[in-house]
C-alpha cells in the first residue's frame, strides 16, 4: 500500500508529461506553406507568378550559364577559368554528363512546373477569389513564359519532352518521351496565341514581365526559327507598330550600372544587387574573369564603333574582359529581346523574303546608332547573299555575349565554318543529360553523344 | 496555451517528486567499523576514489585522497571487503568484525589486462563490465588528458577499435568526422550521437558561411579534461536504447564529480587540481613544390611540345614578367610556428550528502597559418545532493565559449593554403610600394591570412538536472530535465586589398550569421532491482520528451569607406539576407530488462518506441527492439580448475537501430520563397511524400572476453554484420517534373568486420617503485558494401572538379571510380588510359578515354585501422607512446589536378612532375609530356592523382616525472607531475600531400564523398611541457 502510494507521484508525472506533449510531432515549416494553399487566391497566384519569373534568374538560366555556356561554344569567347563544363563548352566537347546542361535543362523544366501549376490552379480559383481581368493577365504571362521555356529547349535540343501539366504521379513522370519538334514549335505558337488573347489590352510599360510586346517579338523569333519569314516580318512589325519601342540614342545607355529599363527592352529579366546576375562576375577580373572575349571578335568591330568601347574593356594579359554588364554583383537587369535584335530580325527576314533595300534600311538604324557608317544599297551591299552575311555580321557585334549567337550559328548553318575542326555537325543539337536519360528510359539520345 | 502548460511540465517533474519524501527512523543494529588504506602496489601511492563495499549488503565507500575508506554501521560477523578501481585488478578479503569493533584492512592494487568491474554507462543505467553483453568500448579519463587539440572527437583518434575518426583538416577546432563500424547511411548523417550526462546534445554543424573542409562541430565545445569516461555504444543491441538515433552508434560521455573527502578543514574539505600546459606547434611536413628555375623549366617544356619555338617562349615570359627576380616559397610566407597552451582548475570535494566539482578552464591555440586561431572558455559544476535517505538530487552544468578563427583554405581557389601552393613562385609577395602583389594567378594568400578574417564564436551552455527518488528499496524513480543552448555568431570579412580575393571591387565585404539552437529534453523512467536467490533482475521503463528549435540569420554587405570599418552599417548596400526558423521534436517511450542468474548468464533485452516530427503521418512512429546475451563460459564446471584462461565470456546480441538524422520536412511538398527581385514570389520546393520513414539498422554481434596468463594478457574480440535498409536518399527523378529529387527510403547498405583489442601486462609492479609496463593495441576491419539502390544506375556525388567517389551496388560506398592511367605512349608522349568496352573488359589503351572508361581504382576505406600504445611507470617516471595506423585504402590529391597537369594551367607544381617527363629524348618516361594546351592526358581524373593513403603515424609521447612527497610537500601540494609531450611526431607515409587521412568536404560533405584533399589545412606537429599539482 505504501508502495502505492509512492508511486502516485511517479504515476501523475508520466500522465503528465505524456498529456501536455500531445501533438508535438506535428510540426509545420514556418517559412513555407503547403501545396494545397499555395494558389488559391489573386494574391496566393500573383506570388507564384512572380516565383515563375524567378525561374528565369536561375544561374543555369538567364543568371549566367545559358548566355555564358552558349558563347564559349563559339569564337566569341574563350575559358579563362577553371570550370571544367565551361572549359568542355570551349573546346566543343560537350558530353552528357556535363553539369551545365543538366542545369540548364533542369532549370527550364523547373520554370515549365512552376507556370504548369498556375494555369492549371488558376481557372479553379473561385470567381469570389480573384477577378477575371487578374486571372487573365497571370494566365497570359504564365502561357508567354512557358513560350520562352519551350522556345529556350527546342532551339537547345530539338525534340524534348512537353510537360503542359504539373506532375503528380513520380513513376508515371519517368515514362516522359521527347516530341518532336514541330509539336513544340506548334505548342510554342499556341502558347503565345493563348497569351496574346488573355493579354490583349494590356500595356508594355513594365519590361521585366511578359507584356503583349514581349508576346509579338516571340512570334517574330518562333518564325524566324522555322524560317517563316512572312510571319516573322508581320510579327515584328506589330512590335514597331505599338510605337512603344525605340532605340536608345547612345548604345552605352543599355549597359549601365544601374541596368534600368529603356525605350528599346522589350522583355528583361530583372536583377538586382540581392537578386543579381553573374555576368560581369564571371567576365571580368574583379570576379572569377571564367571567361573572357576572344581577340577575334574584339577586332571585328569596325573602327570607331561606339558598341567597341562599350563592350569590352582595354585587354591586359590576361585576356580581354567583357564589360556589357559593368557590375560583378549582377543587379543589372538581363535583355531577353530588345527592339536593336527585332530591327536586325526585320532585316533578315525580310533580305529572305527579298525586299533587300527594306532590309539594308532596317540593318542601318542599328549601325547608325552605333556610329558607324551606314551600308548604302547597291554599292556596299548588293545581293541577298551579301545582305545576310552583313545582317548576321551586324547581329554578332550588336548581341555580342547576349546568348544568341551559337543559336544563330546552329539555325543559319554556319557553325563549321565559324568554329572550324572542333565542332562537327551533331553537335548541333546539345545531349540530353546523362542523369536524365537515366530516370527517364524511354528518353533517346541525340545522335553522335 | 500550450506555452504555459509546457512551462509547467519542466517543475512538476521535480515537484512531484518531492512531494512522495518523507523521512526513514534509523534501526540500530548490531554494528562494527573497517577501516584501512588502498594503495597503488607499483608506486605504493594511495588511491583516490577507490570503491570499497561489503558483499551482500549494499554498504560502500570510496577512498579519499589517502586512500582510506571508514565503514561505519557493518553489521557484525563475517563480511567479504571488497575494493574496486578503474585499471586494477579487483581486490577481496575477509574479514570478521564484532559488534562494536573496528577492523583496519589495508589492499595493494595491481594493474589488470581486463577489466570486469569497471563501470560502463549503458544508457539510462550503469553497469558493470561484467554484466555487458553488447559490444561497448571505454576510453578513460587518463587517455583524455592533454589532447593539445581541441576536441574531444580528435582525442579518441586510434583509442577505440571500431571508432573511425577523420580530422579532415588541421586548422584549430576543427569538425571531426567519426565513423563507428562503417558508413551506414549514403546521404542521412553518419555521425554518431553524443549524449553528455544523460543529455543528447547538439552534434551537427551550425555554421552558415562555408569554410569549406573547415567545418564547425558542436563537439568542440567539451572539454576533454572535464570528462570522466566515453563509453561507445557500437553494437545495435547496445544502441537501440536509443532507438531512432543509435543506427551510427551512441557516445556516453560522463563528466567528472565530486567525492568525498576529508581533511584539516572538516568533512567536505575542497580537493584543488590545477593543470596547465603550453607548447609550440609547426607544420609537420612542407609540400616540395618547385621553385622559379624549376617552374620556367618545366612550362617550357610545355610550350615546347606544343610547338613554341623557344623565342616564342621567351616572349611568353617577357609579356607576363617572368623572369628570375622573385623565388617565393610561399607555403613559408604563411606557415608560422604557433603557440597552443591550456590551463585547468578545480576545485571538487564533498561530504557524501553534498558533493560538488567546480572547474574552469582556457584552451588555446594559434594556427600554424596565417590568419587561424582557436580559443576555448570553459566552466562545469556538477553538483550531487541527497536531499533526503530517498531523494538524490544532481546536476550537470556546463558553459563554453568557443572563438573559431578561420581562414578560407581547403576546397577553395582565394584561400590562404590553396594559393600558398597554387601561386607561382615567381610572383613577389609584396610589390616595391608595400601593397600585395596580385601577380600571380591566384589571390594573395599573405594577404588573405592578415587581411582577411573570419571568426566563429560560439557561447554554449547545457546540462540536466537529475532526481532519483527511492520509492522502495527495490524501485527507483528517476526524473531529468535537460537543455543545450547554443549561440552561434559567425562572421567573414574579405578586404578589398586583395587582388582576386571576393573583397575586391567591392570595396570590402562582410558578412555575419547569427544561429541559435535551443533544445529541451524532459525524461522519467522507473528502474526495478530485484533478487531471487541467484536470480537478478534489473527493469527500466520510461519516456522522454525532446524538442528542437533552430533559427538562423545572414547579413552580407558590401562597400566600406575604409578597411577599419567593416560593419553593416558601414556599408554601402546588402548584398544577400537571409533568415528561417525550424523545429524538430522526438517523443520515445523505452524499456530495458535485464536477467542475470548468478555467475553464468546475463540476458539484456530492450525496446524503445520514437516518434519523430520529420516524418510523414504513414509513418511517424518506429519500433526498435535489441536482445543480448553474455555466458561466463569461463566460470563454468566443464573449465575445470585451470588457471590458465580467466574470465572467459561470450556475447551474442541482435539489435535494430534508426536513423533520422535528414532535413525537417522533407515528406512535404510545399510552396517555398523564390522572389523575382523585389517581387515576392513563392515556387514549389519537393514532392510530397507521405511514406517516409526511418532508415534501419540490424545488427549482429558476437563477442568474446577473456584474459589469459594470470591477468596478463586480455583479449577483446568482436565480429559483427550490420545491414541498413530503407535508407533515406534523394532519389533522382526526371527534372521534366520541375524537381531532380525526392527524399525517399531505397537502397541498403551492408557493414561486417571484426574489431580485436588486446591489452598486456608485461611487467607488473609486486613493489613500490618497481617497473610497470602496459601495452595496448587495438585493430579493427571493417568491409562495406552497397548492396541496393534505387535504380540500376549508380550515381556519383556531384562534389566539384569531377565526381570520382561513386556509389554503386556490389561496391563500398565512394569508391574510387576514375580512368586508370597504363603509361606513356612513347611515340607521342601522351598518356595512355585503360579502354574499356560496353561490359568493362579492357580492350587496350587510348589516349582519349570517354566516360564509359572509368573504371573501379581503389577504396577510400582502409582495410584495416587502429592503435598501439605502451605505458611505462618506474619510480616517479611514466612514459607514454601511441602510434595510430590505418592501411589498405586511397586518397586522391585534388591538387594534382592543378598542380600536376603538365602545364596546362600556370598553378605552382609539385616539383616530382620534374622527374621522368616524357621529351622525344626521353620516350620512356612514365609521366606523359608536359603540354601547355593540356593535350597529353595529365587532365583527364585518372588514378594518377589517386594516392596510397596507408601510414602509421607516431600520434604522441609524453614523458612524466611526479614529485617525490617531500618534494611536492615543499609546494604544500599532495602530489605533482611535470611531464613533456609531443604530438604528431612523425607519419610513415608515401602520400605527397601534407597528411594522408583528411577530407577537403568536411565532415557534413555526405558519407559517399570521400578521402579528397584538396589544399587542406596541414596537421601541426606539437611538442608541450605540462604541469599537473593536487592540493
Amino acid at each position: 500500500m505504501k508502495t502505492i502510494k509512492r508511486l502516485v507521484p511517479v504515476l501523475l508525472l508520466a500522465v503528465t508529461l505524456g498529456a501536455c506533449e500531445e501533438g508535438i510531432l506535428e510540426v509545420l515549416p514556418v517559412d513555407a506553406i503547403a501545396n494545397e494553399t499555395a494558389i488559391i487566391d489573386g494574391t496566393s497566384a500573383q506570388a507564384a507568378l512572380y516565383g515563375a519569373y524567378s525561374a528565369l534568374q536561375g544561374g543555369s538560366y538567364y543568371g549566367n550559364s545559358y548566355s555564358l555556356f552558349s558563347e564559349l561554344m563559339t569564337p566569341n569567347t574563350e575559358h579563362t577559368g577553371t570550370f571544367s563544363s565551361w572549359g568542355d563548352a570551349d573546346l566543343n566537347q560537350v558530353l552528357p554528363n556535363n553539369g551545365t546542361i543538366n542545369g540548364m535543362w533542369g532549370i527550364m523544366y523547373d520554370g515549365i512546373n512552376r507556370v504548369n501549376n498556375l494555369i492549371e490552379r488558376v481557372p479553379e480559383i473561385p470567381a469570389d477569389d480573384i477577378s477575371a481581368a487578374e486571372a487573365n493577365e497571370i494566365l497570359g504571362q504564365a502561357y508567354g513564359l512557358r513560350a520562352l521555356h519551350y522556345f529556350s529547349l527546342a532551339r537547345a535540343w530539338g525534340d524534348v519532352p512537353l510537360v503542359l501539366a504539373p506532375m503528380s504521379d513520380l513513376d508515371a513522370a519517368g515514362e516522359v518521351s521527347r516530341a518532336p519538334v514541330a509539336q513544340v514549335w506548334a505548342q510554342v505558337e499556341s502558347d503565345l496565341a493563348e497569351a496574346q488573347s488573355r493579354l490583349a489590352g494590356m500595356g508594355n510599360n513594365d519590361r521585366i514581365f511578359v507584356t503583349p510586346g514581349f508576346i509579338y517579338a516571340m512570334q517574330a523569333r518562333v518564325a524566324l526559327y522555322q524560317e517563316d519569314w512572312g510571319g516573322a516580318v508581320s510579327a515584328a512589325r506589330q512590335v514597331e507598330a505599338s510605337g512603344d519601342y525605340a532605340l536608345v540614342n547612345d548604345f552605352g545607355d543599355l549597359w549601365t550600372t544601374l541596368g534600368s529599363q529603356t525605350s528599346e527592352d522589350i522583355f528583361k529579366v530583372h536583377f538586382d544587387e540581392i537578386d543579381g546576375n553573374n555576368m560581369g562576375f564571371y567576365y571580368q577580373l574583379g570576379g572569377r574573369f571564367e571567361m573572357g572575349a576572344t581577340s577575334e571578335i574584339y577586332d571585328l568591330f569596325p573602327a570607331g564603333d561606339r558598341r567597341h568601347e562599350v563592350t569590352f574593356l582595354a585587354p591586359h594579359s590576361g585576356g580581354i574582359e567583357v564589360s556589357k554588364w559593368p557590375t560583378f554583383i549582377g543587379s543589372e537587369d538581363f535583355s531577353v529581346i530588345r527592339y536593336g535584335g527585332i530591327l536586325l530580325l526585320m532585316a533578315e527576314a525580310l533580305a529572305q523574303q527579298g525586299s533587300l533595300a527594306e532590309a539594308v534600311d532596317y540593318m542601318n538604324q542599328i549601325r547608325t546608332r552605333a556610329g558607324v557608317a551606314p551600308y548604302v544599297y547597291g554599292v556596299d551591299l548588293t545581293t541577298k547573299t551579301e545582305i545576310l552575311d552583313a545582317v548576321f555580321l551586324e547581329c554578332r557585334l550588336e548581341l555580342a555575349f547576349e546568348g544568341e549567337y551559337w543559336f544563330d550559328l546552329v539555325r543559319t548553318g554556319r557553325a563549321a565554318e565559324a568554329i572550324g575542326a572542333n565542332f562537327s555537325a551533331y553537335e548541333s543539337l546539345w545531349p540530353i543529360p546523362e542523369s536524365e536519360m537515366d530516370v527517364a528510359p524511354n528518353l533517346v539520345q541525340n545522335p553522335g553523344y | 496555451m500550450r506555452k504555459r502548460l509546457l512551462s509547467l511540465c519542466g517543475s512538476v517533474v521535480v515537484l512531484l517528486l518531492l512531494a512522495g519524501v518523507s523521512p526513514q527512523a534509523l534501526v540500530a543494529q548490531e554494528q562494527g567499523t573497517i577501516t584501512g588504506t588502498v594503495t597503488n602496489a607499483q608506486s605504493g601511492a594511495p588511491l583516490a576514489g577507490a570503491q570499497v563495499s561489503i558483499r551482500g549488503t549494499g554498504l560502500g565507500i570510496l577512498t579519499n585522497e589517502e586512500g582510506v575508506f571508514l565503514l561505519l554501521n557493518v553489521p557484525a560477523g563475517r563480511v567479504e571487503v571488497r575494493v574496486e578501481y578503474i585499471g586494477y585488478s579487483p581486490e577481496a578479503q575477509t574479514v570478521d568484525v564484532g559488534a562494536g569493533q573496528t577492523v583496519v584492512l589495508d589492499f595493494q592494487m595491481g594493474v589488470t589486462a581486463i577489466e570486469l568491474e569497471e563501470l560502463v554507462a549503458t544508457g539510462y543505467a550503469t553497469a558493470t563490465r561484467r554484466e555487458v553483453s553488447s559490444a561497448i568500448s571505454t576510453v578513460r579519463s587518463l587517455d583524455l588528458e592533454n589532447p593539445a587539440v581541441a576536441s574531444l572527437d580528435a582525442v579518441l583518434l586510434g583509442k577505440a577499435p571500431g571508432v573511425q575518426v577523420t580530422q579532415n583538416a588541421g586548422n584549430p577546432g576543427n569538425g571531426i568526422t567519426v565513423r563507428i563500424r562503417g558508413s551506414s547511411s549514403i546521404e542521412a548523417s553518419n555521425q554518431p550521437l553524443y549524449v553528455v550526462d544523460g543529455m543528447p546534445i547538439y552534434r551537427e554543424d551550425f555554421a552558415q558561411l562555408g569554410f569549406q573542409g573547415q567545418d564547425l562541430n558542436a563537439i568542440t565545445g567539451l572539454n576533454p579534461e572535464e570528462i570522466e569516461s566515453v563509453d561507445i555504444l557500437k553494437d545495435a543491441a547496445a544502441a537501440a536504447i536509443y532507438g531512432s538515433r543509435g543506427s551510427n552508434g551512441v557516445v556516453l560521455i560522463t563528466t567528472k564529480r565530486g567525492a568525498v573527502t576529508r581533511g584539516e578543514g572538516g568533512s567536505g574539505q575542497p580537493r584543488f587540481q590545477f593543470s596547465s600546459s603550453y607548447g609550440l606547434q609547426e607544420a609537420s611536413k612542407k609540400i616540395d613544390m618547385m621553385n622559379t628555375a624549376e617552374w620556367i623549366e618545366y612550362h617550357a617544356a610545355g610550350f615546347r611540345y606544343d610547338g613554341y619555338s623557344e623565342s616564342e617562349i621567351q616572349d611568353i615570359w617577357d609579356a607576363y614578367g617572368i623572369n628570375n627576380t622573385y623565388d617565393t616559397d610561399w607555403q613559408e610566407e604563411v606557415m608560422r610556428t604557433a603557440p597552443i597552451s591550456t590551463t585547468t582548475l578545480s576545485m571538487s570535494g564533498g561530504t557524501g550528502r553534498f558533493n560538488y566539482l567546480v572547474s574552469g578552464s582556457y584552451f588555446d591555440q594559434e594556427g600554424i597559418i596565417l590568419g587561424s586561431s582557436y580559443s576555448r572558455g570553459n566552466g562545469r559544476m556538477n553538483l550531487d545532493f541527497q536531499a533526503t535517505d530517498r531523494l538524490n538530487v544532481s546536476t550537470s552544468v556546463s558553459v563554453a565559449k568557443e572563438s573559431n578563427f578561420r581562414i578560407v583554405s581547403d576546397n577553395s581557389i582565394a584561400s590562404a593554403v590553396t594559393n600558398a601552393i597554387a601561386n607561382e613562385p615567381w610572383a613577389p609577395v609584396y610589390e616595391a610600394d608595400g601593397t600585395y602583389s596580385g601577380r600571380a594567378s591566384y589571390a594573395n594568400p599573405v594577404g588573405i591570412g592578415k587581411e582577411d578574417h573570419g571568426e566563429a564564436l560560439t557561447i554554449r551552455t547545457f546540462g540536466t538536472v537529475l532526481a532519483e527518488y527511492q520509492v522502495v528499496p527495490w524501485l527507483r524513480a528517476s526524473g531529468r530535465a535537460g537543455f543545450d543552448v547554443l549561440d552561434l555568431r559567425e562572421e567573414r570579412y574579405n578586404s578589398p586589398l586583395i587582388l582576386w580575393g571576393s573583397g575586391h571591387g567591392r570595396d570590402g565585404r562582410m558578412t555575419i550569421a547569427n544561429n541559435q539552437g535551443r533544445k529541451t529534453l524532459l525524461e522519467g523512467y522507473l528502474t526495478a532491482d530485484r533478487s531471487y536467490g541467484t536470480h537478478d533482475f534489473t527493469v527500466t521503463a520510461g519516456g522522454s520528451v525532446e524538442r528542437n528549435t533552430r533559427e538562423q540569420q545572414y547579413l552580407r554587405t558590401d562597400g566600406f569607406t575604409s578597411t577599419e570599418l567593416q560593419y553593416p552599417t558601414n556599408a554601402a548596400l546588402v548584398s544577400g539576407y537571409d533568415g528561417t526558423r525550424w523545429d524538430h521534436n522526438l517523443m520515445s517511450a523505452f524499456g530495458r530488462a535485464t536477467w542475470g542468474w548468478g555467475n553464468r548468464l546475463v540476458v539484456n533485452g530492450s525496446l524503445r518506441t520514437d516518434g519523430s516530427s520529420r516524418f510523414g503521418p504513414n509513418s511517424k512512429w518506429g519500433t526498435f527492439p535489441a536482445a543480448s546475451v553474455a555466458w561466463f563460459v569461463g566460470n563454468e564446471t566443464f573449465m575445470g580448475d585451470q588457471d590458465l584462461i580467466t574470465d572467459l565470456k561470450l556475447r551474442l546480441s541482435w539489435g535494430k537501430t534508426g536513423n533520422e538524422s535528414i532535413g525537417n520536412f522533407k515528406y512535404l511538398g510545399l510552396y517555398d520563397t523564390s522572389n523575382y527581385g523585389k517581387y515576392p514570389g513563392s515556387a514549389p520546393d519537393g514532392i510530397p511524400n507521405p511514406d517516409l520513414a526511418w532508415e534501419k539498422t540490424t545488427e549482429w554481434n558476437i563477442g568474446l572476453d577473456f584474459s589469459i596468463l594470470s591477468d596478463r594478457l586480455g583479449v577483446v574480440a568482436e565480429l559483427y554484420k550490420k545491414e541498413t535498409d530503407d535508407l533515406l536518399l534523394d532519389r533522382p527523378v526526371t527534372s521534366t517534373s520541375g524537381f531532380t529529387e525526392v527524399t525517399a527510403n531505397v537502397g541498403a547498405i551492408e557493414n561486417r568486420g571484426w574489431e580485436l583489442s588486446l591489452r598486456t601486462v608485461n611487467m607488473r609492479a609486486d613493489r613500490p617503485g618497481s617497473l610497470e609496463w602496459t601495452t595496448d593495441f587495438s585493430i579493427t576491419h571493417n568491409e562495406n558494401e552497397v548492396t541496393k539502390l534505387y535504380s540500376p544506375d549508380p550515381n556519383l556525388p556531384g562534389e566539384p572538379f569531377g565526381g570520382t567517389n561513386r556509389v554503386e551496388e556490389g561496391h563500398p560506398i565512394g569508391e574510387f571510380y576514375m580512368y586508370h592511367f597504363e603509361g606513356v605512349d612513347p611515340e607521342t608522349g601522351k598518356g595512355l588510359f585503360t579502354d574499356l568496352d560496353a561490359d568493362g573488359n579492357r580492350i587496350g589503351t587510348t589516349t582519349s578515354p570517354s566516360s564509359s572508361d572509368r573504371m573501379f581504382v581503389g577504396t577510400p576505406h582502409p582495410k584495416y585501422y587502429g592503435g598501439f600504445r605502451n605505458r611505462l611507470r618506474w619510480a616517479g617516471f611514466d612514459l607514454m607512446a601511441f602510434f595510430q595506423y590505418a592501411t589498405g585504402h586511397k586518397i586522391r590529391n585534388g591538387m594534382r589536378t592543378y598542380s600536376d597537369d603538365g602545364g596546362y594551367y600556370w598553378d605552382n607544381k609539385f616539383a616530382d612532375a620534374l622527374v621522368d617527363y616524357w621529351t622525344p629524348d626521353n620516350p620512356n618516361a612514365s609521366k606523359p609530356a608536359p603540354s601547355s594546351s593540356g593535350r597529353t592526358g595529365y587532365r583527364y581524373n585518372s588514378d594518377r592523382r589517386l594516392e596510397d593513403a596507408s601510414h602509421v603515424r607516431l600520434q604522441e609521447v609524453t614523458l612524466g616525472f611526479t614529485l617525490p612527497d617531500r618534494l611536492a610537500a615543499a609546494v604544500r601540494a599532495q602530489q605533482v607531475r611535470l611531464y613533456l609531450t609531443g604530438r604528431n611526431l612523425y607519419t610513415w607515409s608515401d602520400y605527397t600531400g601534407y597528411a594522408p587521412d583528411v577530407h577537403s568536404g568536411g565532415s557534413s560533405s555526405g558519407a559517399s564523398f570521400l578521402a579528397w584533399d584538396f589544399y587542406t589545412y596541414p596537421l601541426a606537429r606539437t611538442f608541450t611541457f605540462g604541469f599537473q599539482g593536487t592540493w
